[in-house]
């Protein structure tokens, strides 16, 4: 393989494996000096996994790493710290209570017989930030920073290193848009200075403003690399799908339901998640909120449900309203299948039974003592029900497989006489076969009459279970799917902000 | 911010200091005028007309003893309108006597009453307070440094009087175990010291084991029960002091084996006086807590007033309470009014 | 403003209440005897709390410093009172002790990775059954306690002329000196980022070992300079001293600005806790209310700083997500316009 002077990363036929599946396939992979580079792909298409491949967090299983041209081992942060590779993650990594400074020159501070000369290191990263114009003071404490500011911060502390290439990832998930701009302005800034930059976003309007190349990875596969210049927003979303998904999961023919409603949210706002979210569920619907990670989803199913507060708004139930919390939503009949089940799902070292009993006590006890045969014969019932495998409601729930204890969290609500389920992304880390399964019992509810209110991620499978989709984008209602036939591209062009906002008008 | 901080806490040293200055006549340095002309001196104050006030500091303000001392201390002091009486709980913390007798130095009391918790820990405290002029008079335990009285129970004596009562009762043969005070506390060594002076005249008893109770009635009740399936045959069981012996009487009518032995306590409090009634005890040593208090009361009165100037003392002056051995035969002697 | 300073100006602003309070109530309170006798009572905790700081600073706890300077106060006792030892031997045997007994809390902690309260919770048994071994025991085998009469060990209970005592300069000096130390040495702001976030500590090369030993080491030392003038105060050691009293230092340590969280707090603040509990301590004895008062009027400040702590929290994440959500409307009214 010839390697190209100008690249300063070349990754050539990455593999990783988890257990026996591929996250990454024969995967190549460059970046040149002093370019933005953007990594776009689905949810599960490989780009985290690939930038913990370079970065050292994963060793990799097959294929070899070049940087400046050498070939290179990346074992350890370290590592990649050492060679001038710096990431800059959502979760940020600084020391709140520590200064601008202290902060940028942490681990490499200047010391005589270990005593700080603060005065010089003051003096040294004022002149950095200086260079780049940056709104900070280097005597400030982080943590009466501003998001954007903290990044600014980051950044430095990658610089400071002599860092060739800075990972960014999602790092306007919590910006203004102020702050959005000054941060492009700062990228543009260091790819004149010739520092190359992995670019990682949902927002296409950013990927497209800023990139100078793009790569698409989708099932842990190269789709292919181009220049901006030379696409448009579709094509990348085509790349990202793939062409050859069939009909049947590409698109899906929605209607209204003209069943009674059972649920409908007023002009709900939680300052902060989300704003001013109108919607109504009827009776045997399955209406998705689709949109990117972040857009708020989660957010207004966690305040229909009562587990989080509202600032505005109103939430009715069979036209009345009812006391916001969670115990009267369970009393009304609404069950919720959270989206990290194992924290917040099931209890993993108590049994199946126990974990289905724990929605059901009311029914289950008299005067606080659990009647136990009862509890045996629900266990039981639920596993019936779901199809546990293996069928028995004794074993911990945390000794299931991924499927199965969805499963489990599933047969809490469906023991019970259910109005309303609220569902976020029922089949993240689930194999295909039990997919398959949970479709099947989220299509068996609707069916009984109970009103769905699902988020998910996965665009097959918001079109695999959808009678009408809502997309949101930053927390709010961007658009409404309730009739014709819906595309797999139709969302996400929708819920990347690239598609004309024609957000259709109250129901006619 | 930080300076505004800086500043406003070196005007509060400053402050102080300054107040330090001006107002230096405390008690702090008695001792150092020492050209002693004998052990007398001028009475600092009128015992019936001047202001006084009097503290009792317990090691343990709630229990038996600590409240009969001070209800006895209280009703001698209550005929003198001019004294304040004052308790002030050491909350069985032996570090914490020492603080409470330095604040009383600062607050110029005119005498200390003190049952120390150990004897050593409140040593330096009571010679900064006889120093500082104010006599201390110690209940029970003494403290190890020379200051103006102690008033005691008998502790040797009475664990000789107790070892032998036992030895005897069993004719000089037999198996003995101890359940002993807190480790450290002196009351249980002296009485420890009598006890085993006493066997050591009967070649014929053998000590067993000897653990400690930790003063309280649940321990020593769990060290019974533990001697009890250890050893078949137990002639007889001392502790140090009633509760304890209480403790270790309901664990050895639990295990249905109350004619085996005898079961001595020391004190003398309500409780045990009963039990001895009921058949439960077999006996203690009793000490009217009450006369113990007003003794100590009026000893202080007798320092204020008096012309010997107790910071030259070289020796405590002690008092010694009576030791009333009492058993079955005589408990009814001790009248309702005695017990505490 | 930063929390620090909030909470710096609350709890100089409850010792500067309580001064004032006792002041105008007691004339006792204002006397230099008392000052300096109140500064005194304060010396030995607050040289604990100093240690105690920077292990919470670390994140971290270190309940068994109490019992380690019991054990430095029973080490030299019985070297002099049975062994008959050199003072100085004494002192560099439980200066030893101490410093081995932090280097023990360090293993605990930073080695076999066991949570620094469960650690130094079992060290302190440890530390206190040590106590009881080496305690000085009668002629029938009985522990007894004795009094020292050693003059160096006297000279630690001294004070200066004016009545200022040597054990109130060693707390301040030693005060300042770790103020110093945590705010102007690299060791410092270590011990600060390894409490405050250690995954970003450590991928900047800071070893949570060497600080976690670091900060154990130094409350070990503490320990061991707090033994010196607990002897030369009470100049006897049972099987008890010291134990409890880091629960003083813990509490002066929460009232002066630390979290358990760590990375928060400083000496400076520390001090100023060990000043509020002892005033409080010391005008509950003028006055002598009910030690019971003393410890609910402790625990409601304690409480009153923790309720702070939260609340300062929950607004600064209010007062930030309210600000992502205006910046939010104007960025959609921006693409809304284009």
């Amino acid at each position: 393989m010839m390697h190209n002077p100008e690249n300063l990363v070349e990754m050539r036929g990455i593999d990783k494996r988890f257990a026996h599946v591929y996250a990454l396939k024969s995967v190549d992979f460059e970046i040149r000096r002093g370019e933005v580079h953007s990594l776009l792909g689905e949810n599960g298409a490989g780009k985290s996994t690939l930038i913990k491949v370079l970065t050292g967090v994963y060793p990799k299983d097959g294929g070899e790493i070049y940087f400046d041209g050498k070939p290179v081992e990346i074992n350890s942060r370290d590592d990649a710290f050492n060679l001038g590779i710096a990431c800059i993650f959502q979760e940020l990594s600084l020391v709140p209570t520590l200064t601008v400074a202290q902060n940028i020159m942490l681990g490499k501070e200047k010391a005589k017989l270990g005593v700080l000369q603060k005065k010089s290191m003051n003096r040294e990263v004022s002149e950095l930030i200086k260079r780049f114009d940056f709104p900070l003071r280097a005597e400030d404490v982080v943590e009466t920073l501003s998001v954007a500011q903290r990044q600014m911060v980051e950044i430095l502390k990658a610089l400071s290193t002599n860092a060739s290439l800075i990972i960014m990832d999602e790092p306007t998930a919590s910006l203004s848009s102020k702050e959005s701009e000054m941060l492009f302005r700062i990228i543009g800034q260091l790819r004149e200075k010739g520092v190359s930059i992995l670019y990682i976003s949902h927002r296409l309007e950013e990927v497209f403003q800023l990139s100078d190349r793009i790569t698409v990875l989708r099932d842990g596969q190269l789709v292919g690399v181009v220049p901006k210049e030379e696409i448009v927003p579709a094509d990348v979303i085509r790349m990202m799908i793939g062409k050859e998904l069939s009909e049947a999961t590409a698109s899906r023919p929605l209607k209204v339901s003209d069943a009674h409603t059972v649920l409908q949210v007023r002009n709900l706002t939680r300052l902060g998640s989300f704003e001013d979210v109108s919607f109504e569920v009827k009776a045997g619907e399955v209406l998705v909120l689709a949109g990117l990670v972040g857009s708020g989803r989660t957010e207004v199913l966690r305040s229909v449900y009562g587990a989080d507060p509202i600032d505005s708004g109103t939430v009715l139930f069979e036209g009345k309203p009812y006391r916001h919390s969670v115990s009267t939503a369970i009393r009304l009949g609404f069950g919720l299948i959270p989206e990290d089940r194992r924290t917040q799902g099931f209890a993993p070292l108590l049994s199946g039974t126990r974990n289905v009993a724990v929605t059901n006590y009311d029914k289950l006890s008299r005067l606080g003592v659990v009647n136990a045969k009862k509890e045996k014969q629900l266990g039981e019932t639920m596993v019936k029900l779901v199809d546990l495998r293996p069928a028995n409601p004794t074993v911990p729930v945390g000794n299931l497989s991924g499927g199965n204890q969805q499963k489990v969290v599933l047969g809490k609500w469906l023991t019970r006489d259910l109005k309303v389920i609220l569902i976020d992304e029922p089949t993240v880390g689930i194999d295909v076969g039990a997919k398959d399964e949970i479709y099947n019992f989220i299509e068996q509810l609707a069916a009984r009459g109970v009103a769905v209110l699902l988020v998910s991620s996965d665009v097959a499978e918001v079109l695999r279970v959808a009678t009408r989709i809502l997309v949101m984008r930053n927390g709010k209602v961007v658009h409404e799917f309730n009739d014709g036939v819906v595309t797999q591209e139709n969302i996400l062009l929708v819920s990347s902000g690239m598609a004309e906002d024609h957000r259709t008008e109250a129901k006619e | 911010m930080k300076k505004i901080i800086a500043l406003m806490l070196i005007m509060l040293l400053a402050f102080s200091f300054a107040a330090c200055g001006g107002s230096d006549n405390g008690g702090g340095s008695g001792s150092d005028g020492s050209q002693a002309e004998g052990i007398f001196r001028d009475p600092k104050k009128n015992p019936y007309s001047d202001e006084l006030k009097i503290a009792w500091i317990p090691s343990d303000a709630p229990a038996a003893n600590c409240v009969a001392w001070g209800a006895g201390i209280e009703r001698e002091l209550s005929y003198w309108s001019n004294v304040t009486f004052n308790t002030f709980d050491g909350e069985r913390d032996a570090e914490k006597q020492s603080s409470i007798i330095q604040d009383l130095i600062v607050q110029e009391y005119d005498a200390i009453i003190l049952q120390p918790y150990v004897s050593s820990t409140v040593a330096v405290a009571v010679e900064d307070a006889e120093a500082a002029g104010i006599p201390v008079i110690c209940i029970n335990i003494d403290a190890d440094s020379p200051h103006s009285a102690l008033v005691a129970m008998t502790d040797y004596e009475a664990g000789y009087a107790i070892g032998v009562e036992m030895a005897e009762s069993v004719g000089g043969e037999g198996n003995f175990v101890v359940i002993q005070a807190t480790p450290g506390a002196t009351r249980g060594e002296n009485l420890e010291e009598g006890f085993q002076a006493a066997i050591a005249n009967y070649p014929g008893i053998t000590i067993l084991d000897e653990q400690t109770g930790e003063w309280n009635s649940e321990k020593a009740n769990a060290v019974m029960t533990d001697f009890l399936t250890k050893y078949d045959s137990i002639d007889g069981v001392f502790c140090h002091n009633d509760q304890m012996a209480e403790g270790a009487a309901t664990a050895v009518q639990t295990a249905g084996r109350l004619g085996e032995m005898s079961i001595w306590g020391a004190n003398g409090e309500a409780k045990a006086l009963e039990y001895i009634e009921q058949g439960l005890m077999t006996g203690t040593v009793y000490t009217d807590c009450y006369d113990q208090g007003a003794t100590a009361a009026r000893l202080a009165m007798m320092f204020i007033g008096g012309n010997l100037d107790t910071s030259q003392f070289t020796q405590t002056l002690q008092i010694k309470m009576p030791p009333i051995v009492v058993t079955s035969e005589n408990v009814a002697s001790i009248t309702e009014d005695m017990r505490w | 403003m930063r929390q620090e300073m909030l909470r710096r100006y609350i709890s100089f602003g409850l010792l500067a209440a309580l001064v004032l309070a006792f002041s105008l109530t007691s004339e006792f309170f204002f006397t230099s005897n008392n000052i300096y006798n109140l500064l005194r009572e304060s010396s030995i905790v607050g040289i604990l709390a100093i240690g105690i700081t920077m292990t919470i600073i670390t994140g971290g706890n270190d309940l068994s410093c109490g019992a380690l300077l019991g054990l430095d106060a029973m080490v030299i006792s019985r070297l002099l009172y049975v062994n008959e030892a050199n003072v100085w031997i004494a002192i560099t045997a439980a200066l030893a002790v101490s410093l081995l007994g932090g280097l023990f809390n360090g293993f605990l902690v930073a080695i076999l990775r066991i949570p620094d309260f469960i650690a130094t919770l079992s060290s302190k048994f440890v530390f206190s059954g040590l106590t009881l071994m080496f305690a000085i025991r009668s002629a029938t085998g009985m522990i007894t306690t004795k009094t020292l009469s050693d003059p160096t060990i006297k000279w630690f209970g001294g004070k200066l002329d004016f009545g200022l005592y040597y054990v109130t300069i060693a707390f301040f000096a030693l005060a300042i000196l770790s103020q110093f130390l945590l705010k102007n040495t690299r060791l410092g702001v270590h011990t600060y980022a390894i409490g405050s976030n250690r995954n970003s500590a450590e991928l900047s090369g800071i070893s949570y070992i060497k600080t976690k030993f670091a900060a154990f080491v130094m409350s070990g030392f503490c320990a061991f300079v707090g033994s010196l003038f607990f002897l030369g105060k009470i100049r006897a050691a049972d099987t008890e001293s010291g134990i409890g009293m880091e629960f003083q230092a813990i509490s002066a340590a929460v009232i002066g600005g630390c979290a358990f969280t760590g990375g928060r707090g400083d000496v400076v603040g520390t001090v100023i806790g060990v000043l509020f509990l002892k005033v409080l301590e010391n005008g509950v004895l003028k006055f002598n209310l009910s030690t019971e008062m003393q410890k609910v009027l402790t625990g409601s400040v304690i409480v009153i700083m923790l309720v702070f702590d939260a609340a300062y929290n929950k607004y600064m994440q209010a007062k930030t997500s309210k600000s992502a959500v205006i910046a939010r409307e104007k960025r959609e009214k921006k693409v809304g316009a284009q």
